[in-house]
């Protein structure tokens, strides 16, 4: 199976798709750049049926030819197109080599925002398969609310796309409301009912898309759309980062992926969509290797795997020792002696201890290295 | 078999499991003022201490575990203050397995405490240095003491999830035996996944008879997801801060706990949701640490309607992309003009000044306007939108 599973990123797209977030052409090459080299195969580039910009920052994707790192594979390049066929129109003219074709399929959406029939959604996408056919080119068939969609029907939906010639179904669970067993459950069952592969696209609204990717692919889907960081609608798609070290920590399966470019990845993805990355981002956030509080500094100082499920370096972090209001007298004496080549003994680490303490609390953050040396030089001069 | 750890060799996940519905009360214990707290950085001064405890009761949590009275001073103050207040919600504070510890616990008044001691065998050799009979000697002397002088005891194992699975389950009938109220099951390095979560606390649930408490770590990004697992299997108490707040990556969020039980799980806890989102200001404040705009359930940008895509939705039936509506965690509905935009967010944005621009109109300004913030590299302000639309009606003589 680990060779089985493809990674499609979607920071282009749907990540460019977040409230305020606007990749000029550059940075969209540059982050197509940044994918192809740590070996993501595949990408959804853009919309470009949103005007003449999105085609040139589509085509400027397409043209800079990028193969996907030591393999030399050409990388994927997809572009997403509504179920009509100027969408696909506009696709084809950016020289992709496979589009996206989606559509809402549930019936809330097909009643409430097009006013339609579920029948109409499927002539629909036979129009756009057949449009994308004529262009000779590769096609997902994706389910727009698929985890509100009733499940017949949704079968029904991939069924066809089946028929029409589709390498892949895509699931996405538009508002992130399912939870690892129902999609579990979901993905099964339709696993049953077609031999398509089968694509995870999944929300992060009540904080389950890592989960809830995992889960799908625990019951059989191979491909996961995710996006650097995690960036995309609302609050977001599950994060590439979180799926591939999760894959491969707590599953054992190793998508091929340079890991320790994540952090430097995810940096130039911040800086271009203006969203910095939170210092307790899961896998990526500088915090996530930073040591305070006495029990964890101790446990980390006497060996990492105590607190760390991996080394900081597999994805580009550091580790970080913290002095602060929660932090023990172990770690005191180890920072004394590690970096300022000053011994402690149990005693003098106790009393200052109990003075960083109270320096934290009123500065209310960590103390400085300077901030430290004070206070280890006003003990040892007798200042009260 | 399903456990073990590669989907090649998973095999079907059992019907039992997936059918797997959440029975009875479930009970939040928040820790922000602990765990929340004791994240690399973070310091609470005691007057936001006590304003958060005060929040958490509002909001109506069933307990809050406010702090480490061993650490002493400032601490221990902030602690007896929050005790003093008498709010409705149970008051626990964390100790390590130690009877020192406790009794500063009890110099404090709370009415409850965690116990908190290792279970891993990684930790007891690399960490504590003793063996597996010590941890069970601390287990049972720690929970005596604080069963003698009535607490309510919460037994933690932490780094349960790499414990030795017939070692967890001594430990956890060591604490029963010895007093305990109930078990906390720490996911300490956050290395669970739902699947996995669901097998371990079930056979706790079963063998103990203990009420089961989920303490998860968002290191893979699954806190929340293995949270309500655990709850599935039988737990009923869940250890929660506000916006995940905690040890590297988090706990499990307090606010996508409680809206994914409401909305995923059909749980609902009868809590103030709407404070939500200022408590979460506030703790963001607090910690120093800023509210990202995608927070989960929190975020200011979660209801703000930009692409063509659901703004189509919204604009006819806002059920066709909120699962629940924003007043109910404090937030509002709002419509941006940017690059994904179409003709729905135009019209909506240009009603909301008081024009009532023609479709034809729309169609033109939707390219301009897409332009302009793909130039600017941002969202539009109303008043952009606005400008643009009264320059087409000039250009037009109107």
């Amino acid at each position: 199976m680990t060779a089985g599973i493809r990674l499609l990123d979607t920071t282009l797209r749907d990540g460019e798709q977040a409230v305020g977030v606007i990749f000029t052409r550059r940075e969209k090459e540059q982050i197509a750049a940044l994918l192809a080299e740590i070996g993501v195969p595949a990408i959804e580039a853009g919309f470009p049926a949103l005007g003449p910009e999105e085609k040139e920052c589509v085509q400027a994707v397409v043209k800079a030819d990028l193969k996907v790192r030591d393999k030399g594979d050409p990388l994927e390049v997809n572009a997403f197109a509504r179920a009509r066929r100027e969408d696909i129109r506009d696709a084809a003219a950016c020289g992709v080599q496979g589009v996206i074709i989606s559509i809402s399929t549930s019936d809330i959406h097909i009643e409430r925002k097009f006013q339609r029939s579920r029948a109409w959604v499927l002539e629909r996408v036979e129009e756009a398969a057949d449009e994308t056919k004529a262009r000779g080119l590769a096609f997902t068939v994706s389910a727009e609310d698929a985890s509100r969609t009733d499940l017949s029907f949704l079968i029904e939906y991939y069924r066809l796309a089946e028929k029409l010639g589709a390498r892949m179904v895509r699931y996405c669970d538009s508002l992130g409301v399912d939870d690892p067993f129902s999609v579990y459950g979901r993905i099964k069952r339709i696993g049953q009912e077609i031999s398509l592969p089968i694509e995870m696209h999944m929300h992060n609204d009540f904080g389950m898309a890592t989960a809830n990717v995992l889960a799908g692919l625990r019951a059989g889907a191979s491909s996961v759309a995710a996006s650097i960081g995690g960036l995309g609608e609302r609050t977001g798609n599950s994060p590439l980062e979180e799926v591939v070290m999760a894959l491969k920590y707590l599953h054992g399966l190793d998508l091929g992926i340079d890991t320790s470019r994540f952090r430097e990845v995810a940096e130039y993805v911040a800086g271009a969509s203006q969203r910095a990355i939170p210092i307790w981002k899961a896998i990526i956030g500088t915090n996530v290797f930073a040591h305070e509080s006495g029990i964890h500094a101790d446990g980390i100082l006497k060996n990492p795997a105590n607190y760390e499920a991996f080394s900081p370096e597999e994805v580009g972090l550091e580790r970080q020792m913290i002095i602060g209001k929660h932090s023990g007298s172990k770690a005191l004496i180890h920072k004394f002696a590690g970096e300022f080549g000053i011994d402690l003994d149990a005693d003098t680490a106790n009393r200052l201890l109990e003075r960083v303490r109270a320096a934290a609390v009123e500065l209310k953050r960590p103390l400085f290295d300077k901030e430290l040396m004070l206070l280890y030089k006003q003990l040892t001069n007798g200042v009260e | 078999m399903y456990m073990q750890r590669s989907f090649g060799s998973a095999g079907d996940v059992p019907e039992e499991m997936l059918a797997a519905k959440i029975q009875g009360q479930v009970y939040i214990d928040d820790t922000t003022l602990r765990d929340g707290e004791q994240t690399a950085g973070v310091v609470f001064a005691n007057e936001e201490k006590i304003n958060i405890a005060r929040m958490l009761a509002r909001l109506g949590v069933h307990q809050i575990e406010v702090g480490i009275p061993a650490m002493g001073g400032d601490e221990k103050k902030a602690i007896r203050e929050i005790v003093d207040l008498e709010l409705p919600a149970s008051i626990l504070a964390w100790n390590r397995a130690v009877i020192g510890d406790i009794q500063h616990s009890l110099d404090c008044g709370v009415n409850a405490v965690a116990v908190s001691i290792s279970s891993s065998d990684i930790h007891i050799k690399h960490k504590l240095m003793r063996d597996r009979q010590w941890v069970l000697d601390s287990v049972r002397r720690s929970v005596e003491f604080a069963k003698n002088h009535d607490l309510y005891v919460s037994v933690s194992a932490e780094d349960a999830s790499r414990a030795d699975a017939d070692f967890l389950l001594e430990f956890a009938l060591t604490a029963k035996e010895a007093g305990a109220d109930r078990f906390r099951y720490c996911d300490t390095v956050g290395i669970l996944d739902p699947f996995e979560t669901y097998q371990r606390v079930k056979v706790l649930v079963e063998e103990t008879g203990l009420p089961i408490e989920m303490h998860t770590h968002n290191d893979f990004g699954m806190a929340v997801a293995n949270a309500i697992a655990g709850l599935k299997a039988g737990a009923t108490y869940v250890n929660t801060t506000v916006n995940g707040l905690g040890e590297r990556a988090g706990n499990a969020s307090l606010e996508e706990l409680v809206m994914a039980l409401r909305y995923c799980e059909g749980i609902d806890l009868k809590l103030n949701t709407s404070l939500f989102r200022e408590l979460s200001e506030y703790v963001a404040l607090a910690s120093g640490r800023r509210l990202p705009a995608w927070k989960p359930v929190v975020g200011s940008s979660l209801f703000v309607y930009e692409s063509e895509g659901r703004a189509s939705g919204a604009t006819r039936d806002p059920g066709t992309y909120e699962i629940f509506s924003p007043d109910e965690v404090g937030l509002s509905r709002r419509f941006n003009v940017g690059k994904y935009s179409g003709p729905s967010v135009v019209y909506q944005k240009l009603r909301e000044y008081g024009h009532h621009p023609s479709e034809e109109e729309v169609r033109e300004l939707v390219p301009t306007l897409r332009s302009k913030s793909i130039a600017l590299k941002r969202s539009l302000f109303d008043k952009e939108v606005v400008e643009e639309y009264t320059a087409l009606r000039g250009r037009k003589g109107k």
